[in-house]
């Protein structure tokens, strides 16, 4: 992995296949702080250039409204294509499922419990 | 009414209190009380799942409670606004009247200032009351008629009664309705008795019928005067005041009917 980013909660890199990825630690509670943190280092580590991205929330524990506002990106410019979120524990598809709900992105967003498939998904976005 | 009675699960064990803590707070959310939250550990099973998303439902009704009454807010003071420079025209209309020498340029202005008082009106009693997007009816006519009172000058005892049913109406209807109402009130002050020492004036105004998702409502305004000249077309009729009542009518979609006998009494159904 190269040019990775580590910051409280997030663990964000660009992959070979020219996904942006961002993993959430274990246990995480995310604060808006974090949210704007990650979005920093997406913007650093995608270094002028617009990806599809993968998160993974499977080891999410909560997340903040102001947070989820955050990365809803309503008064902003996205930084990614789409956002393809990976989940699995009983947590994690509840957070997931309020990303596609009510703090909807602004860019597609689909859930995934397979990452194979929601790697196959973005690829079809990667330039 | 008695508080209704608190749904809890008898099951013994964490996980019947797990339950009972998130029941606790779905209640408090349905008294607006977004403050309590259902504890969350660090794990990742079912019943912490549904307190996350318990929690997390509670922030967005908060938020959404809190947008909605900061647009109560801001339309009570768009009302507010409205009802002031409204007030503020009438008020230059009225200095106006004052310098003017012409009789019946005067009177032209001071009609104008009536008319734009009755519009007014509709907006202040919009900022006093909890319902800002409909009028309470009842309420207005009250204040309507206090005001017609009290900037009229007349000799006689004239009796006004009001008879309203409480019934909410848009704010266009409203309007229309309290313009009507103004040229009719005044028309019956101004001419219904002249060469009497008294007179009534009847202000009626109720609900008949309920046409699919439409009400239908009734407005009478009846005075015991001298009635109308006896040729007299109120459709080709060359009076200000006339004119717009006809004209409000058909505004409204409603229709005007107008009977003189033992006085006046204009009666307009129309919908709302």
């Amino acid at each position: 992995m190269e040019n990775v980013i580590r910051t409280r909660v997030f663990t964000t890199w660009i992959d070979n296949a020219g996904i942006c990825r961002t993993k959430v630690k274990q246990g995480a509670i995310i604060e808006l702080a974090d949210a704007e943190e990650n979005s920093a280092a997406v913007q650093k580590v995608s270094a002028g250039k617009i990806y599809p991205m993968l998160v993974d929330l499977t080891h999410i524990n909560f997340i903040h409204k102001s947070a989820r506002d955050h990365f809803a990106m309503r008064n902003r410019k996205p930084g990614v294509k789409v956002i393809a979120m990976l989940i699995g524990s009983p947590v994690s598809k509840v957070i997931g499922n309020f990303f596609l709900g009510i703090n909807k992105p602004t860019v597609p967003t689909q859930l995934f419990t397979s990452e194979k498939k929601a790697v196959a998904w973005l690829s079809k976005f990667v330039s | 009414m008695s508080a209704p009675k608190k749904i809890r699960i008898k099951k013994a064990g964490s996980e019947g209190k797990k339950i009972n803590q998130i029941l606790e707070v779905v209640e408090s959310y349905a008294k607006l009380d977004f403050n309590k939250k259902a504890p969350i550990e660090n794990s990742n099973n079912n019943f912490n799942a549904l307190a996350i998303g318990i929690n997390m439902l509670g922030e967005e009704l908060q938020s959404s409670t809190i947008s909605l009454n900061e647009k109560d807010i801001l339309l009570k003071e768009i009302h507010h606004r409205i009802k002031n420079n409204l007030q503020i025209i009438s008020s230059l209309l009225r200095l106006q009247a004052d310098q003017v020498q012409d009789k019946r340029l005067s009177v032209f202005f001071s009609d104008n200032v009536r008319r734009i008082k009755s519009m007014a009106l509709v907006h202040e009693t919009l900022y006093n009351s909890e319902n800002l997007s409909k009028v309470n009816f009842s309420q207005y006519l009250r204040s309507l008629i206090d005001h017609i009172r009290e900037a009229y000058h007349y000799t006689q005892k004239i009796d006004f009664v009001l008879k309203a049913e409480p019934h909410n109406l848009k704010i266009d209807v409203a309007i229309a309705c309290g313009l009507i109402i103004n040229e009719l009130i005044t028309n019956s002050i101004k001419y219904a008795f002249e060469k009497r020492n008294s007179g009534k004036i009847e202000l009626l105004f109720t609900k008949i019928k309920q046409k699919k998702s439409k009400n239908i409502f009734k407005l009478v305004v009846r005075d015991n005067g001298a009635g109308l000249p006896a040729n007299i077309d109120i459709y080709q009729s060359k009076s200000l005041g006339l004119q717009l009542v006809t004209m409000l009518t058909e505004q409204l979609d409603g229709s005007l009917s107008v009977e003189s006998n033992k006085g006046t009494a204009f009666t307009i159904i129309f919908p709302g």
